[in-house]
C-alpha cells in the first residue's frame, strides 16, 4: 500500500512539474509560431541557417522556460544540509530567517542562459562579422568606390524608421533598435539591439532575418516602381581589375578611418576588416578558412538558439512585436527605395552609365540583394550582367550599416 | 513625445550626415590610394619589361648563331605548353560568346592565347574593343 502511495505521489509530483501545468496559452501560441518558422526554414528555405536555430530556440524556451533562466540561490536549512552532507566543509553564505539559519546554495542556470551571454555581452555579432569579412571580396567596391554612396543611401531608411517608431510611442532606444532592421543586416541588428533594447531582441532578430529572407519578394516591386524600363536596361561597363596590394590595403585603411571617426563602430568594422585582411593577405589561409566556415557555423548555432530563446510568449505576443514587424518592413522598403533613388541620381550624373537597379543592393543582405538587382536587370535585358556591379553597393551596405549602428550607439547607448 | 520627436529629427540628420561623410571620405581615400598603387605598379612593370628587353638584346648580340638556334628550339617547347588553353577556359569563353551572340549563331574555330606582355598600344586597342562587354 505504501509503495502504491509513493508511486501516486511521484506521478503527481512529475505532473505538477510538467509543462502542462506551468505553461500558459502564450507559450502554446509561440510553440505554433516556432513550428511555422521551422516549416519556413525547411520547406521554403528562408534563411534556414539562421531561422532553424532561432525556431528551435523559440520552441525549447516555450516548452521549458527554465532552459533560458539564469542561476539562482536555493535556501537550505543548515541542519538539514549538514545531515545530508556529513563531514563536508561548507563555504556557502548563510542567511537567518525567523531564527532559522539557511545556506545560500547557488544553482546553475539553463543552457540557453549561458549561450545568451554571448549575445548580451556583444560577442557573437562581431565574430559573425569576422566570418563575413573572410568571405567577402571587396574588389567590386574598390574598383568602383562610388558604390559607397549607394551603400550610404540605403541606410537612410534606418533613420526615417527611427522617427516612425518614436511617433508610434517607442522609446528612443527601442526606436534605434527597430530602425536598424532597415540595414538588413542580422548581426548588426542583434548587436545594436543587445546594447540599446535587449528586451526586444527576439522580435527584432526574427523580423530582421525574415525580411532578409524575403528580399527577392520585397525589393523587385519597389525597384520597378521607381525606375523606367530604359533605366533598367542600362548596361554597365566592365569593372577594372583590382590588384592584390589594393585589396590588402583596403581593410587596414577602412578600419583606421572608421575607428578614428566613429569609435563605436570599431568592434563591428574592426572584425569585418580583420576577417577580410586574413582572406586577402593570403598568408593565413588556415585561420581564414576557420573564420568563414567552422567558427561562423558554431557562432550561427549559438546566436540562433540564444536569440530564439528570448522569444518567450510573454515578450513576443504583444502589440510591440506587431509594431516592430510593421516598422521593420517599412525600414526595409525605405532602404531599398533610397538606394534606387540615389542610383537614379548617379545614373543622371554619369550620363546614363549607372543602372539604378544596383542601388537596391545598398541594403546589406549579402549577396541576396545583389542577386535581385541582377535578376531584375536581366528581366529587361537578358544580356545585362549587373551582379558584380551590384556587389559594390552590397558590400558597401555592410560597412554603411555598421557605421549607422555606431552612430545610433554613440547617441543613444 | 515632442522631445523624443526633436531627438528623432536630430538623429535623422546626424545619422545621414555622419554616414555619408564617413563613406564619402572612404571614397576619396580609396581613389587616392588606388591611383597611387596603380601608378607605382605600372612604373615597376614598365621598368621590368624594359630590363628584360635590354637583356634580350644583349644576349642576342653576344650569342653565336648556332647557339641562338638551339635556344630557340628549347624555348619553343614551354611556349607550346603555355599556349594550350585549358578546357574550362574554352568552355567559359564559348559560353560567354553564346550568351552575347545567341545560341548556335557563331562557330568557334580556334582560341589562341595572346602574348602576356602587350604593348601599351595593343592594350589600348583590346580595352577599346572589349569595352562594350
Amino acid at each position: 500500500m505504501e509503495i502504491l502511495t509513493k508511486l501516486w505521489e511521484s506521478i503527481l509530483g512529475i505532473l505538477g512539474d510538467s509543462a502542462f501545468v506551468s505553461l500558459n496559452w502564450r507559450n502554446y501560441v509561440m510553440i505554433l509560431i516556432s513550428f511555422l518558422l521551422i516549416y519556413l526554414a525547411i520547406r521554403k528555405q528562408y534563411e534556414p541557417l539562421v531561422l532553424l536555430p532561432i525556431a528551435v530556440g523559440m520552441l525549447l524556451v516555450n516548452l521549458c522556460p527554465a532552459i533560458a533562466l539564469g542561476g539562482s540561490t536555493e535556501l537550505i536549512p543548515v541542519d538539514v544540509y549538514n545531515a545530508d552532507h556529513p563531514g563536508e566543509i561548507v563555504t556557502y553564505a548563510k542567511t537567518v530567517i525567523d531564527g532559522v539559519t539557511y545556506y545560500n546554495k547557488p544553482t546553475s542556470g539553463g543552457l540557453l542562459f549561458y549561450l545568451y551571454q554571448g549575445v548580451k555581452l556583444g560577442i557573437y555579432p562581431p565574430l559573425i562579422f569576422l566570418g563575413i569579412g573572410a568571405m567577402t571580396d571587396f574588389g567590386p567596391l574598390i574598383s568602383n568606390p562610388k558604390s559607397f554612396i549607394l551603400g550610404a543611401a540605403a541606410q537612410i531608411g534606418i533613420f526615417i524608421t527611427f522617427i516612425g517608431a518614436i511617433i508610434l510611442g517607442f522609446s528612443p532606444t527601442e526606436a534605434g533598435a527597430i530602425g536598424i532592421i532597415g540595414g538588413a543586416d542580422g548581426p548588426t541588428a542583434i548587436y545594436v539591439t543587445s546594447i540599446l533594447a535587449a528586451e526586444l531582441l527576439g522580435p527584432i532578430a526574427v523580423a530582421a532575418y525574415s525580411y532578409m529572407a524575403l528580399v527577392p519578394i520585397i525589393q523587385p516591386p519597389i525597384m520597378r516602381l521607381l525606375t523606367t524600363k530604359k533605366e533598367r536596361s542600362i548596361k554597365m561597363t566592365q569593372l577594372r581589375s583590382v590588384s592584390k596590394l589594393e585589396k590588402i590595403l583596403f581593410p587596414i585603411i577602412v578600419t583606421v578611418v572608421v575607428a578614428l571617426l566613429l569609435p563605436d563602430a570599431t568592434t563591428l568594422i574592426g572584425m569585418l576588416m580583420f576577417g577580410n585582411l586574413m582572406r586577402e593577405s593570403g598568408v593565413v589561409d588556415r585561420i581564414a578558412k576557420t573564420a568563414q566556415n567552422e567558427l561562423m557555423n558554431i557562432i550561427t548555432i549559438f546566436l540562433g538558439l540564444s536569440v530564439g530563446s528570448t522569444a518567450t510568449g510573454q515578450v513576443f505576443l504583444s502589440w510591440k512585436t506587431i509594431g516592430i514587424i510593421c516598422l521593420g518592413l517599412f525600414a526595409f522598403c525605405m532602404g531599398t527605395a533610397f538606394g534606387v533613388l540615389f542610383g537614379k541620381i548617379m545614373c543622371k550624373a554619369t550620363g546614363g552609365k549607372v543602372n539604378p537597379l544596383i542601388g537596391s543592393a545598398g541594403v546589406s543582405a549579402v549577396p541576396m540583394a545583389a542577386r535581385v538587382s541582377q535578376k531584375v536587370g536581366q528581366e529587361e535585358n537578358p544580356s545585362n550582367f549587373l551582379l558584380m556591379h551590384a556587389m559594390g553597393p552590397n558590400v558597401a551596405g555592410v560597412v554603411g550599416s555598421a557605421v549607422a549602428a555606431g552612430v545610433l550607439i554613440s547617441i543613444l547607448g | 513625445m515632442l522631445e523624443n520627436l526633436k531627438l528623432g529629427l536630430a538623429i535623422l540628420l546626424t545619422g545621414i550626415v555622419i554616414v555619408f561623410s564617413v563613406l564619402v571620405l572612404l571614397i576619396l581615400i580609396i581613389k587616392v590610394y588606388s591611383t597611387l598603387v596603380y601608378n607605382a605598379q605600372n612604373r615597376i612593370s614598365e621598368k621590368n619589361s624594359e630590363k628584360e628587353k635590354n637583356e634580350k638584346v644583349e644576349t642576342a648580340k653576344s650569342e653565336p648563331a648556332a647557339e641562338k638556334a638551339e635556344a630557340a628550339v628549347v624555348e619553343e617547347e614551354p611556349q607550346e605548353d603555355d599556349g594550350t588553353v585549358p578546357g574550362e577556359i574554352v568552355a567559359a569563353i564559348a559560353a560567354a560568346i553564346e550568351v552575347i551572340f545567341g545560341e548556335g549563331s557563331v562557330k568557334i574555330k580556334s582560341i589562341k592565347k595572346s602574348s602576356k606582355r602587350r604593348s601599351v598600344w595593343k592594350s589600348a586597342g583590346v580595352a577599346e574593343n572589349t569595352r562594350s562587354f
